[in-house]
């Protein structure tokens, strides 16, 4: 901070931080973000925090109602599942493979995806354009179609599933990266640190780069929310991750034979899945209305 | 002694492709050669789309010539890199917040040159950027501003920082007194004129206002559709002036002869 | 006949820290027939004064005056809908960027046709389309153009820069408006097409007897055929006056500054500093109490802490506590 601040001066804030007071200024945002918080939070705690393992049985509680309700038990906090499993162990648990690996994943495609789709950018021509639509013939088959593929191929894992979005992820990144570093490498500032006579690299990493990132935010947002149904979806039906795990799609799959018997062997997992998606979702979309706001004020 | 800068046949021109038809191309400057000496001002002049910012755009090696080459004491331009060449040559643009980034502070973008041309010591580069913002008139505090927390006047002297922070022997200006307010582009002009007096820079800037060339300028030159038709001191084209456009660019519509006020302090 | 009268006219933003005067005590008046020039550096709110004028007006603007009269209408005291039916009867306005106040997408005749009120238009549909065209076609021929067929079959970013200004201003007067605000219309044009423009402006005023209230920045863009001249500055009036008084004998120090500045004068030495006013225009979180020029005016002393009363010398009205020249009999 600078020292000669005697008089009242109003400070603006640094771009970054502008998109940030915006979404602080809107309370979904804000709400989104503790929720997506709170649940990494969750998952990486997970081993310390379940108060069960997610796969022992009580035999004499089995199919116990959540704790408010009048049967319930307060030690099973979210109620325990047809073979006597504590839900809340199982979904804390559950969050591991259902948050962490669409996570991991996104990881992997972004690290790629950036690095190819910013030498596609850097470059011109043939060479641009070849990188640019490399992967785009994954883009013609749904990423869930993709996975059943992959999987009819190589049989149903957890590894072939993220092998599966993480390939359809990549071009996605490609194409926002390319076309975010084509907008800006004909600006002129730009032109005017191509003048000072830096090279490649930091014109890439130093002088572009910072001007994208919320361009990337936005884009890994929106493929953390793909992965995480992805997963979900495949688990339902039974070709990603295999029972006994506790993964949420699995979990609601297991619960559709019970489903009137006991709803919230349902409704709990799926409560987790709806709000994990929806807070990331939001967020990602009050970014996308912080950074338009700030184009437009200034 | 060879000229500061010496222009020879340089000439741009265009490919437009247009579908399957045989590609066609546009002549947006025709050849042309002139010469500046150290220290003096070039002004260039002409209407829109005659090729005025193109000259000082391929000067500036910020577009490539299609033929000729430039020559910078007696040394092909062609020859050097960005690198070698921004050390003599620096451009300044006509819309100060676009040529600065948005994402990093004002001290950041005027170390960058020094980060690629010099070897300095990082403390030596950052005071080095301190005394180059005080000689524009701006404060070693605006080191850690952003552009967009400037005023307009201010983002262009820190437009000129950059320019001068290699302290180049050319400085090309593309139109940059446009966009500013009166009294700020008179700043502005007072600081050019300061600085080529304490630096003996030579500045070549790109203009339509007849009053700003009449004041600043040595050297004029004329532009009209790719072509050069007028290039002279400015003293022999306001007072014999070959073309009629040479003419009707230079006339500044004064429609009131004011008295000279002495009232304005510094 | 004054056909726009304004006193004291405010207009209040709210902003996060409070709220700010952009436009503070501003008058103006207008007579029928006049060409009447609004100097302002950015940030003075001439712009905005325009959008009041017109009315368009963001409901956080807070606006208060003690006159805002067109005619014979109150303008604050009138609601949306009369509002709106005084100022497309008479007013009209054209912009700085000429080519991009145009629909991209649609060809300039169409776009000129509908422009023509279609309450002065009679007969049959196709005799009233007929009449549509006929009427384009005149109006372009009443801002210079001769090539209409041409100008009226293409796209709006096949025009250059002049041809686009007077195409929107052949739509803005396509209704005989009393009253035309051109807002910076010639900023970024170069001399020649400048000089045009304003040619067509003052020979449009002088045939229909149309008002036009001139916004530029800058002195030198001031038309000789211009009557009275205002200047405006962090949206306080400075100086007005009739135009010949206030550029040959100014009274207020930012006329003169003004007039320094825009290097009016051929025997100014080539290549020396020229006079101009220090420091900056301040932002609107820190305008400054009192003249908001005080701060760059190098005839500031204590009084100018207070905002000065406009002062009336002659013809000349300025807001100034220190004058250039006093009247003797005056004070």
């Amino acid at each position: 901070m600078q020292n000669t601040n005697i008089y009242f001066q109003q400070r603006e804030p640094s771009p970054l931080r502008q998109i940030w007071l915006h979404m602080n200024a809107n309370p979904f945002a804000v709400v989104a973000f503790y929720i997506l918080s709170l649940s990494l939070l969750m998952m990486l705690l997970s081993p310390l925090i379940t108060p069960f393992n997610p796969d022992a049985q009580f035999s004499d509680a089995i199919l116990q109602p959540p704790s408010w309700d009048v049967s319930g038990e307060i030690r099973f906090l979210f109620g325990t599942d047809d073979l006597g499993r504590d839900i809340l162990s199982r979904i804390i648990a559950g969050s591991v493979y259902s948050l962490g690996y669409p996570v991991i994943a996104v990881f992997i495609a972004a690290v790629i995806g950036v690095s190819i789709g910013a030498w596609a950018g850097m470059s011109r021509g043939v060479q641009s354009s070849t990188l640019n639509h490399m992967l785009d013939v994954i883009l013609s088959i749904p990423s869930l179609l993709l996975a059943l593929v992959i999987i009819a191929i190589l049989g149903p894992s957890l590894i072939n599933v993220m092998l599966a979005i993480t390939l359809v992820l990549i071009p996605q990144f490609i194409h926002v990266v390319h076309n975010a570093i084509y907008d800006e490498r004909y600006k002129e500032y730009v032109t005017a640190s191509r003048l000072n006579g830096v090279n490649r690299w930091y014109m890439l990493t130093r002088v572009i780069f910072p001007n994208i990132t919320s361009v990337l935010v936005m884009q890994t947002t929106f493929a953390l929310s793909t992965a995480i149904l992805d997963i979900a979806a495949l688990g339902f039906l039974g070709l990603g991750v295999q029972a006994p795990a506790p993964e949420w799609g699995t979990m609601l799959a297991r619960s559709l034979d019970q489903v009137y018997l006991s709803p919230w062997m349902m409704i709990l997992p799926g409560l987790a899945l709806f709000l994990t998606i929806l807070s990331i979702n939001v967020l990602g979309d009050s970014v996308r209305a912080a950074i338009a706001e700030r184009v437009r004020n200034s | 002694m060879s000229k500061l800068l010496e222009v020879r046949n340089i000439s741009k021109s265009y490919v437009h492709k247009d579908g399957w038809m045989p590609s066609k191309r546009v002549c947006a400057l025709e050849p042309l050669s002139f010469d500046l000496e150290r220290g003096e001002t070039l002004a260039i002049m002409g209407e829109t789309g005659s090729g005025k910012s193109t000259i000082a755009k391929i000067i500036a090696a910020a577009e490539r010539p299609t033929s000729g080459e430039v020559f910078l004491n007696g040394q092909s331009l062609k020859a050097m890199t960005d690198q070698q060449r921004c050390r003599y040559i620096r451009m300044i643009f006509q819309d100060s917040l676009r040529s600065l980034n948005p994402q990093t502070t004002v001290g950041q973008q005027l170390t960058e040159p020094l980060i690629f041309n010099t070897d300095w010591p990082a403390q030596q580069q950052k005071q080095h950027v301190y005394d180059t913002l005080r000689k524009v008139g701006l404060l070693p505090d605006h080191f850690g501003f952003y552009p967009h927390m400037l005023s307009s006047g201010q983002q262009q002297r820190v437009c000129i920082a950059r320019a001068i922070v290699l302290e180049p022997q050319i400085v090309v200006a593309d139109e940059a007194f446009v966009a500013l307010d009166p009294s700020i582009r008179a700043q502005i002009i007072n600081l050019i004129i300061d600085l080529q007096e304490d630096m003996g820079i030579s500045f070549i800037f790109v203009s339509h206002s007849a009053e700003i060339v009449k004041h600043v300028s040595d050297k004029i030159l004329i532009m009209h559709r790719g072509k050069m038709i007028e290039f002279g001191t400015t003293q022999a084209l306001i007072n014999h002036p070959e073309e009629q456009l040479t003419k009707s660019l230079l006339h500044s519509d004064h429609n009131y002869k004011v008295p000279l006020h002495s009232t304005t302090k510094e | 006949m004054t056909i726009l009268d304004i006193r004291n006219l405010n207009i209040e933003l709210e902003t996060d820290n409070g709220p700010v005067r952009v436009l503070d005590r501003f008058n103006l008046q207008l007579a029928e027939g006049e060409i009447h020039t609004l100097v302002g550096e950015s940030g003075s709110g001439k712009s905005l004064l325009a959008k009041a004028i017109l009315g368009f007006i963001n409901p956080r603007w807070k606006i208060t005056a003690d006159r805002l009269w067109w005619r014979d209408y109150d303008l604050l005291a009138l609601n949306n809908a009369q509002r709106r039916l005084v100022t497309g009867r008479d007013m009209a306005m054209i912009f700085q960027d000429p080519s991009s106040h145009l629909d991209p997408n649609d060809k300039v005749g169409p776009q000129l046709c509908e422009t023509i009120p279609s309450g002065e238009l009679t007969g049959i549909y196709l005799k009233r389309r007929a009449d549509r065209q006929t009427r384009a076609e005149r109006l372009l021929h009443r801002v210079g153009i001769k090539d209409t067929k041409d100008v009226m079959e293409s796209y709006p970013h096949e025009l250059s820069e002049g041809l686009a200004q007077k195409v929107s201003i052949a739509m803005a007067i396509a209704h005989n408006p009393k009253l035309l605000i051109a807002d910076e219309p010639t900023t970024a044009m170069e001399p020649s097409t400048r000089a045009q423009i304003y040619r067509l402006l003052a020979k449009l005023s002088a045939g229909q007897g149309m008002s036009i209230l001139m916004i530029t920045q800058d002195l030198t863009a001031v038309v000789p055929e211009s009557q009275r001249i205002s200047l405006i500055y962090c949206g306080q009036l400075m100086e007005t006056g009739p135009t010949d008084d206030v550029m040959q004998a100014p009274l207020h120090p930012y006329t003169d500054a003004m007039l320094s500045m825009s290097l009016f004068n051929q025997d100014t030495p080539v290549k020396t500093r020229l006079p101009t006013l220090s420091g900056a225009i301040p932002t609107l979180q820190h305008m400054p109490i009192g003249c908001r020029l005080g701060p760059r005016c190098p005839y500031a002393r204590r009084a100018c802490v207070k905002q000065p009363e406009l002062r009336k010398q002659q013809h000349q009205q300025f807001a100034c506590h220190y004058p250039l020249r006093e009247d003797s009999e005056h004070e």
